[in-house]
């Protein structure tokens, strides 16, 4: 099996969300769902320096879809076993299962499955495992105009980039080993930093 | 408040003080004689009642209602299948027992056999219940306060509404009054104490994008509301104890709102670690 993963250059990406429209597009998702979002995570004050103030003021994006983890959280609660983690290492939501309780979404911490109350069952990232069987990669990759999505295997993503999953506002990845790799901004905060806020809470 | 969770918090509550108010009733009765036994188990339509309202409003949570037989897929691995399954055990064990009852077609040995199996049964869904909202993504569930919220819904939604229903039956002896004001009582203060702790605890628990103490709107008037309903219902309930039933029930229907607030709380302090 090959478990696939995105490489997410959090420094080059200017938050213009060409991805989250691109994969809203394809996808063809309604208002309230988007597989793909970015959070601009912002804050910053008035700093002491030698005697005189100077701001500090930072904000910067990180674009998050399905992390298609190691451990998900979603699956582990999902009592339909629609939820489930693919011979491919996808994460899917079999949709002719899901009941749609909901419960997964309440425990995945990347706010990955979402619910379509049209259908009555929820919805997720599927990693566009159908592109990527044609040998395409997934619609936001391509869609990407800084080149700050990049998309394969993610054991050759982590030897070119390192291993790094962890940044606010993300949660630690130790909790369900995400496969992604981050490349930190340099405004980057740590995972669980809580000097910031989300500045784009609609978006979202 | 997550009003939008109602279909949970209606089915919770219910749930546990249908499981508390069995448990005690069965207590009552089980060293009476035959007849009072046959009383007691007649009683408990008023038990399955509340489970099964539980249980309809359960299913308003599902997005695909017709397909809720799929939620017995991961019975083993996933608590909520565990949970699901166990209430429905309980529900149809309980309620088999109280059918042959009524139709006069049960023994000795059957009724002792269902009852020890709609116990087991309600206990592990209520021990299920309990684990489906400890997961370790969402910190603000994650904590003792899950389990003690429960398990003082048991013993003080359920033994109040029990020991009503008992009383309108006039199957309580002093001995079974006297042990259910004494499990109330701790239940009330367990209730007052967890519930001073677990709203500081929250202060502690935050993510980048959002902190547990800012949640819920009002938090502090909701569960000021909720303590004073909770101690005026109980305290009307001690007093119905000596004075009528028709004080119990309304002592045990404000500690009822109370709890279902208490519940709604509960669901709005949802969050997980991340975003």
């Amino acid at each position: 099996m090959t478990q696939y993963g995105f490489y997410i250059d959090s420094s080059k990406c200017t938050g213009c969300k060409t991805c989250q429209l691109s994969c809203k597009d394809f996808k063809n998702l309604d208002v309230d769902r988007n597989y793909r979002r970015v959070y601009e995570y912002a804050g910053g004050n008035w700093v002491e320096d030698n005697g005189t103030y100077r701001q500090d003021v930072f904000a910067y994006y990180t674009s998050i879809a399905c992390n298609h983890c190691d451990e998900p959280a979603c699956a582990k609660v999902c009592p339909s076993g629609a939820m489930h983690k693919r011979e491919n290492g996808f994460v899917i939501v079999d949709e002719s299962v899901c009941i749609g309780c909901k419960h997964c979404a309440n425990a995945c911490p990347y706010g990955a499955p979402q619910y379509n109350a049209e259908k009555g069952h929820m919805t997720k990232c599927d990693g566009c495992f159908e592109r990527v069987a044609q040998g395409s990669e997934p619609i936001c990759v391509g869609s990407c105009p800084l080149r700050a999505l990049e998309f394969g295997p993610i054991a050759e993503l982590r030897a070119k980039y390192g291993t790094n999953a962890d940044c606010a506002p993300l949660p630690s990845s130790a909790l369900t080993k995400p496969n992604i790799v981050i490349k930190a901004n340099r405004h980057a905060r740590p995972t669980g930093d809580t000097s910031g806020h989300l500045a784009n809470p609609k978006e979202v | 408040m997550a009003w939008h969770e109602w279909p949970l918090v209606v089915f919770t509550v219910f749930a546990q003080t249908a499981f508390g108010a069995y448990l005690l009733i069965n207590l009552a009765i089980v060293n009476q004689e035959p007849s009072n036994k046959t009383a007691g188990i007649k009683l408990q339509f008023f038990v399955w009642v509340f489970m099964g309202l539980g249980l309809l409003a359960s299913t308003a949570h599902l997005g695909s209602p017709l397909r809720a037989i799929n939620a017995f897929n991961q019975v083993g691995s996933s608590w909520l299948s565990n949970e699901i399954l166990s209430s429905v055990l309980f529900f149809a064990s309980g309620g088999v027992l109280w059918l042959l009852t009524m139709l006069n077609k049960t023994s000795p040995m059957l009724n002792k056999i269902l009852l020890v199996l709609s116990i087991v049964f309600g206990a592990f869904f209520m021990y299920a219940m309990i684990n489906v909202y400890l997961i370790n993504t969402v910190p603000t569930w994650n904590t003792i306060y899950t389990p003690l919220a429960f398990v003082a819904t048991i013993v003080v939604s359920g033994v109040m509404y029990g020991h009503s229903l008992l009383s309108v039956a006039k199957l309580n002896t002093s001995a079974i009054t006297k042990f259910s004001k004494l499990v109330v009582g701790a239940g009330l203060v367990l209730i007052l104490l967890s519930t001073v702790n677990h709203i500081i605890s929250l202060n502690d628990i935050s993510s980048s994008l959002y902190s547990a103490s800012s949640l819920v709107p009002q938090l502090a008037q909701l569960v000021s509301i909720r303590l004073v309903l909770l101690i005026v219902g109980v305290g009307l309930w001690l007093f119905g104890c000596k004075q009528g039933v028709g004080l119990q029930f309304f002592g045990f229907a404000l500690v009822l709102i109370s709890e279902l607030m208490s519940r709604g709380v509960f669901f709005g302090l949802h969050m997980t670690a991340g975003m």
